[in-house]
């Protein structure tokens, strides 16, 4: 051992190297989202759900009103509008959400996340119109039973 | 009248020197080699010190000087990673001096000459300003797919999605103008319309060297050079047949996060580069076919790309020669603009599936080289630059391929032994079109000067400007003085000490200044206020050398910016491009390099600490890191080599889009094992190998780690 030692130091050496790093912790870096807001979206007035409006998604925004895109966590997918009640859940990272909102994109234009459609707090069924503060903490970062209601009647162009 | 007098007297002037030159001469003809392995060293240069007269060396090694003076010269030989090498040659009249030069690999990357610091042949040692070189061994050993890639191992560059960060310059201005400008052989190629580099426009495979200027260099090159300047030096054909391949293939591993697997079906990508070159007669001929397709490790990862390179080299006459290239790039490929959500970070939203789109760019140009006297020449040179670089908004379609034409004329000078001078004038016609910003055509006109004065054997002057007029038709005028200074300055043996301070400009694109565009998810205003972004850089330092085995470099670098140019995005997908005031970037870098234990280990090692902030505000600037590093060890022995690469860049600390997303540093080691034979060359190589997830832009993931196995042949 001692002559090979002598003889192939260097790939002795990246031999107890590389023998070591499978001992090692390894950082993997960005992991899933473990931090969410989730609940159901509630549309009523199925009825009166104008012909204009091609696609709603869920927003949670840390400031309200919002001014700018950095503002707001936004699902990437549509919600399905052909149900009356639908499942939502949206990824959103520990932070304070002070309004957690259903936006409505008309046909043939951008997306503007100030068209809100129905804001958690607001149960036109109940009469209760309050903004709701969303919190998500490392302790608790999953937030649930957030569930908004939509009313198409009240959707203007 | 008068203009035709001067005209004459420039004719005779010019003939009377080039008739004295080319009276009784000499040829030198010769080999340089790598004195370790005896291998030839295709692109040394060899010089003849004190003079423009000199040669660079075929894939043989071999070099020839046809017309030298008669009398004793000092013939200089250099070479990428090696040790330059004085011989002297003593020429005679109707005779050919034969010389062989063995140049020493160099752990010691001062001892080379670059062009980019001064628009004319240097020592990097003496340079004023910070330059970091990307040799070709470098280049091939990390076998990257792009150019951007291959920069990611230079001392203070890092890339936000596409955008380079020389010390932080950049940022990331998605559709804005690179703050970096990038040269091809000394020639601009930042398309016409968005202002960008496109890093597919050229195969690495046909890369001779990188020159990476660090800092503001308007000075030199006018507008874009704001932050720094990258110089891609190409090939160049070789005067013996010589045929060259690479095919490299590899797959994609399984994501280190299960939920993100995406597919069942194999991730894999293959590259295949061939290259020719051979002379006949006067004429040497290079001529390149490479082919890159990948199926990605996601979904809206598919690419396609061909690449078609010619360079021909013409020795017209002792004293002049014409250089001509051409660079054709097709990519066909898919749009990964963003992931769907972190919880599935391979996969697009549903509306950007399939999204793809063609992209092509060419490049050509046309240089002539005069030499009038062995102290006076010349250079003449035409390009165009035709690149359809694409939105990276799926609307490409809606543009038209954006044009770029430019000339330039510069005069080399040595009036005096210490005296080295530089002047000439660039222009520039950019011609654009789409009905985003509708019709647009520019012209940029500009004179420059650039000397070198050796003020003593051990001090060295650098100083220059530019005066630049951009004017876009039936608009604006900008005009801008660019001046720099800057001296080193050797104290003792292996100690050279250096400062430059200089400024930067960019003038605004006309895409950030008229776009007006409403996509389906974005929508952009014009902005024809925007005024250009300035830029004032010192940047001082000591380069050292310690025993011929070690080198280390520290610097010290402070960068003012004015109305830097930078997107808003609003609530409502809007964007619009507008000035920030004053914003400040001061840091630290440090580059070492050590060769130890008979050369079989070689280390290097670079750092940079930066405080990047708006000085108003007091706030970091949009996508900086604070620190970046880079490590590679090497251990090399016989015929195998192990190497590695471990870059570390801190979290970004501000970003614009998504700052309630998750941000981690970037930590990425690369791993390879090579075994070298005479003429082949097998490689295997593990990317990301610990599999670490980072974003590269928001909400875009870095590769996720792969395999591959690559044979590389010279004959």
């Amino acid at each position: 051992m001692r002559r090979a030692y002598k003889k192939y130091p260097g790939f002795i050496f990246l031999i107890v190297a590389l023998s070591v790093l499978p001992g090692c912790e390894i950082d993997h870096g960005l992991d899933i989202m473990k931090s969410k807001i989730t609940g159901d979206i509630i549309f009523l007035n199925p009825d009166k759900r104008p012909d204009y409006v091609e696609s709603v998604r869920i927003v949670a925004a840390v400031k309200f009103p919002f001014t700018s895109l950095s503002d707001v966590v936004f699902m990437n997918t549509s919600i399905n509008l052909s149900k009356e009640k639908s499942v939502y859940e949206i990824p959103a990272p520990i932070s304070t959400y002070q309004v957690v909102a259903a936006v409505w994109k008309k046909k043939g234009q951008a997306w503007n996340y100030t068209n809100l459609l129905g804001i958690y707090g607001f149960n036109p069924l109940s009469g209760q119109f309050e903004f709701k503060k969303v919190i998500l903490t490392k302790s608790d970062p999953v937030a649930q039973g957030i569930d908004i209601y939509c009313d198409w009647s009240t959707l203007r162009p | 009248m008068r203009k035709n007098i001067v005209k004459i007297i420039f004719v005779l002037f010019m003939g009377s020197a080039g008739f004295v030159y080319a009276q009784m001469s000499g040829k030198i003809t010769g080999y340089v080699f790598d004195s370790k392995t005896k291998e030839p060293l295709p692109g040394a240069n060899v010089q003849i010190e004190g003079t423009f007269i000199g040669a660079s060396c075929d894939a043989n090694g071999y070099f020839q000087i046809l017309k030298a003076s008669p009398g004793l010269f000092q013939l200089k030989a250099s070479y990428i990673g090696f040790k330059s090498k004085v011989v002297s040659v003593n020429v005679r009249i109707d005779r050919t001096e034969r010389v062989q030069v063995f140049l020493n690999p160099a752990p010691i990357e001062i001892e080379q000459i670059v062009i980019t610091g001064s628009r004319q042949p240097q020592d990097l040692a003496s340079a004023a300003a910070s330059i970091s070189v990307l040799g070709e061994n470098e280049i091939k050993r990390r076998n990257n797919f792009r150019i951007d890639e291959a920069l990611l191992s230079v001392p203070g560059v890092t890339m936000v999605g596409e955008n380079i960060n020389i010390r932080g310059g950049s940022g990331y201005n998605r559709l804005g103008g690179s703050r970096t400008l990038v040269l091809l052989d000394d020639v601009p190629i930042l398309n016409s319309d968005l202002g960008e580099a496109n890093w597919s426009i050229l195969p690495v495979s046909e890369i001779e060297h990188i020159e990476v200027l660090k800092g503001a260099a308007s000075s030199l090159y006018g507008s874009g050079a704001l932050s720094g300047v990258v110089n891609i030096i190409t090939k160049n054909p070789s005067k013996h047949h010589s045929l060259s391949f690479r095919q490299t293939s590899g797959f994609y591993d399984k994501p280190s996060v299960p939920q993100w697997k995406w597919t069942n079906k194999l991730l894999y990508f293959n590259k295949t580069d061939v290259s020719y070159s051979n002379s006949v007669g006067p004429v040497g001929l290079r001529l390149a076919v490479s082919h890159h397709q990948s199926t990605g490790d996601r979904q809206n990862g598919y690419l396609n790309r061909w690449y078609l390179t010619g360079k021909a080299h013409w020795q017209i006459s002792d004293q002049s020669t014409l250089t001509l290239f051409s660079t054709y790039s097709n990519e066909d490929r898919e749009l990964f603009l963003q992931w769907l959500e972190q919880n599935q970070a391979l996969r697009v939203p549903p509306t950007d599936l399939n999204n793809r789109f063609k992209l092509t760019g060419y490049v050509g140009y046309a240089v002539y080289h005069k030499l009038f006297s062995p102290t006076f020449s010349s250079k003449i040179r035409l390009s165009y630059n035709q690149q359809l670089v694409g939105m990276p908004f799926n609307i490409t379609s809606a543009f038209t391929p954006a044009l770029g034409l430019s000339g330039e004329v510069q005069f080399n000078w040595l009036p005096h032994a210490d005296h080295s001078l530089s002047f000439g004038l660039d222009y520039k016609h950019d011609n654009v079109a789409s009905q985003y910003y509708g019709k647009r055509s520019a012209n940029g006109i500009s004179p420059y000067i650039q000397e070198i004065w050796q003020i003593s054997r051990l001090l060295q002057l650098n100083a220059g400007m530019r005066i630049d007029t951009y004017t876009l038709v039936g608009d604006s005028v900008e005009a801008q003085l660019s001046p720099k200074i800057g001296f080193s300055y050797q104290p003792v043996y292996g100690s050279i000490l250096h400062f430059s301070v200089g400024r930067g400009f960019r003038a605004a694109t006309v895409v950030e200044r008229f776009i007006s565009a409403g996509s389906k998810d974005f929508k952009a205003l014009p902005n024809p206020d925007l005024q250009p972004e300035r830029s004032v850089l010192f940047d001082a330092g000591i380069r050292q050398k310690i025993n011929d085995v070690a080198y280390a470099e520290l610097s010290l670098f402070s960068s003012t910016y004015k109305n830097l140019i930078e997107p808003t995005l609003a609530s409502d997908l809007t964007a619009q491009f507008i000035n920030y005031p004053k914003s400040r970037i001061q840091g630290i870098e440090t580059d070492f390099r050590w060769q130890m234990w008979k050369d079989r280990l070689s280390l290097h090692a670079s750092a940079t600490w930066m405080d990047p902030r708006e000085v108003e505000s007091n706030k970091p600037l949009f996508y900086r890191p604070r620190f970046i590093s880079y490590f590679t060890p090497s251990f090399t022995y016989g015929s195998f080599v192990f190497e590695t690469d471990f870059r570390y860049q801190g979290r970004i600390q501000r970003v614009a889009i998504y700052p309630l997303d998750e941000r981690v540093p970037t930590k990425v080691w690369n791993v390879r094992f090579i075994y070298q034979m005479k003429h082949l060359n097998f490689q295997f190589n593990i990317r990301n190998a610990f599999n670490y997830n980072y974003t590269v832009s928001e909400r875009v993931l870095g590769e996720i780690r792969n395999f591959s196995l690559s044979v590389n042949g010279d004959f």
